[in-house]
């Protein structure tokens, strides 16, 4: 419920005060209102920047800023009422970094996902150029090497083997070797 | 009770105070605005605030008492001075206590040349409350004060309008006199049910009252005729039509009411 109308004194009517008054009072409340809006951008500001430094793995500036960002926001927010030429570059730098802090994940992961789609291509039109599919499963005896260098030479297969068996120098096995028992 | 009359062949009714008060109480309904115009001395204050009486024995449909609220801008008045020998409190806030519902708002001027600005900071935002509250009924003595700008007036034009054009649907009554009907809107001849109009003393104060109350022809051949303490009361009636009364207003005896606790 509305509070008491004093009805002896009365009470203050907008259209009777002075229009300086009533500018100046004006001015006052926008000015506050701007002051807020600065310190709630900063503020944001602040909290986004050691988000994105912890998620890069830098934990102790981000634990540093969130410390600090009270701090930090009352000086810069001090300096912006004291001095104007400062609040002018100091919103001109929030218009610059919101926009970069709002879309840089974004922006980083869409570059991401480009740089890995043109991989893929590449890898794609490079096996074009061999002649055959790529086969996650090779079958025996139609194995290749699709990282090898085209001139290297393919492995060969080994020689057999016909002169018998040898141990220390001494042929025990083979043509040569006189086996008596079999006489 | 009696019957005449006029020229264009209306039916005027003329009746004695007390059957035109019982007439009054039975057909105003709740949200029914109330215009009186008169010159000075010719009795609409005495005429407003019987009708205030009247309006505040009924009760509403909870069965409380209609809630009345005169306000007074004069110095003194000895007319309203009465209600609050009679025991209508003069209030220091609003709003008033739980049960006192017959109230006088009178706001004292320090000086002559603040008193206006000094009653507006009062009475505006007392008629932005009571707009809101809506339900009751506000007697005001001297529209055209109200309505005129400051200083020579509270400067509430627009407020008046507002109650005028849309207080009905708030089932919010407004009985309110002048002297002075060309200084006010025209709403208050074109909007209430009930116009009370006393022996002009000037013709073109009559002409406007006559052209918006909706029977030109009729005002302007009975007024002239009045004597004293008497007027003539144009009734809007429902479902189309007006209803033409003549009487003479007698003050009622005072009934001294117990002061709310």
């Amino acid at each position: 419920m509305a509070d008491d109308l004093d009805l002896e004194r009365g009470h203050d009517d907008a259209d009777e005060r002075p229009v300086s008054d009533r500018t100046k009072r004006r001015h006052k409340a926008q000015a506050r209102r701007e002051q807020e809006a600065i310190e709630t951008r900063l503020g944001t500001i602040f909290s986004r920047l050691a988000d994105s430094l912890e998620g890069r793995g830098d934990y102790e500036l981000a634990e540093m800023i969130r410390e600090d960002t009270k701090a930090m926001v009352g000086g810069l927010s001090s300096m912006a009422r004291r001095v104007p030429a400062a609040a002018g570059a100091i919103v001109g730098g929030l218009a610059v970094l919101e926009p970069l802090i709002a879309f840089g994940r974004v922006f980083r992961l869409l570059l991401r996902r480009a740089g890995e789609r043109r991989a893929s291509a590449d890898q794609e039109v490079w096996l074009d150029g061999q002649g055959g599919d790529w086969s996650p499963e090779p079958e025996p005896g139609n194995v290749h090497h699709p990282f090898l260098a085209a001139d290297e030479p393919e492995p060969e297969d080994e020689p057999e083997d016909d002169g018998g068996t040898v141990i220390d120098g001494i042929p025990i096995d083979g043509p040569d070797v006189a086996k008596p028992w079999e006489a | 009770m009696g019957g005449v009359e006029t020229e264009t062949g209306a039916s005027v009714r003329v009746v004695p105070w007390e059957s035109f008060a019982q007439l009054f109480a039975k057909s105003h309904k709740q949200g029914e605005h109330v215009a009186i115009v008169g010159p000075t001395g010719s009795g609409k204050s005495e005429l407003e605030l019987e009708l205030a009486r009247i309006l505040a024995a009924r009760r509403t449909r909870t069965k409380r008492p209609a809630s009345v609220t005169v306000l007074a801008v004069k110095p003194r008045d000895d007319t309203v001075q009465r209600l609050v020998a009679e025991g209508w409190p003069v209030l220091k806030k609003w709003p008033p206590s739980y049960g006192q519902e017959h109230n006088v708002v009178w706001p004292k001027a320090k000086t002559p040349s603040t008193a206006a600005r000094d009653q507006r900071r009062v009475l505006g935002p007392l008629l932005d409350t009571i707009y809101q509250e809506g339900g009751q009924t506000v007697c005001i003595d001297e529209a055209a004060y109200f309505e005129r700008p400051l200083p020579r007036g509270l400067g509430l034009g627009a407020t008046m309008e507002l109650y005028w054009a849309s207080a009905r649907s708030l089932n919010l009554t407004l009985v309110a006199a002048t002297q002075r009907p060309r200084m006010v809107s025209r709403s208050m001849w074109s909007e209430p049910s009930f116009v009370f109009v006393f022996r002009p003393e000037d013709g073109d104060d009559l002409k406007r009252v006559a052209e918006l109350c909706g029977r030109k022809d009729d005002v302007l051949e009975l007024a002239p005729q009045l004597g004293a303490f008497e007027f003539l009361c144009v009734q809007r009636q429902r479902g189309g039509g007006r209803g033409l009364y003549v009487s003479r207003v007698e003050r009622s005896q005072p009934q001294r009411r117990r002061p709310a606790r």
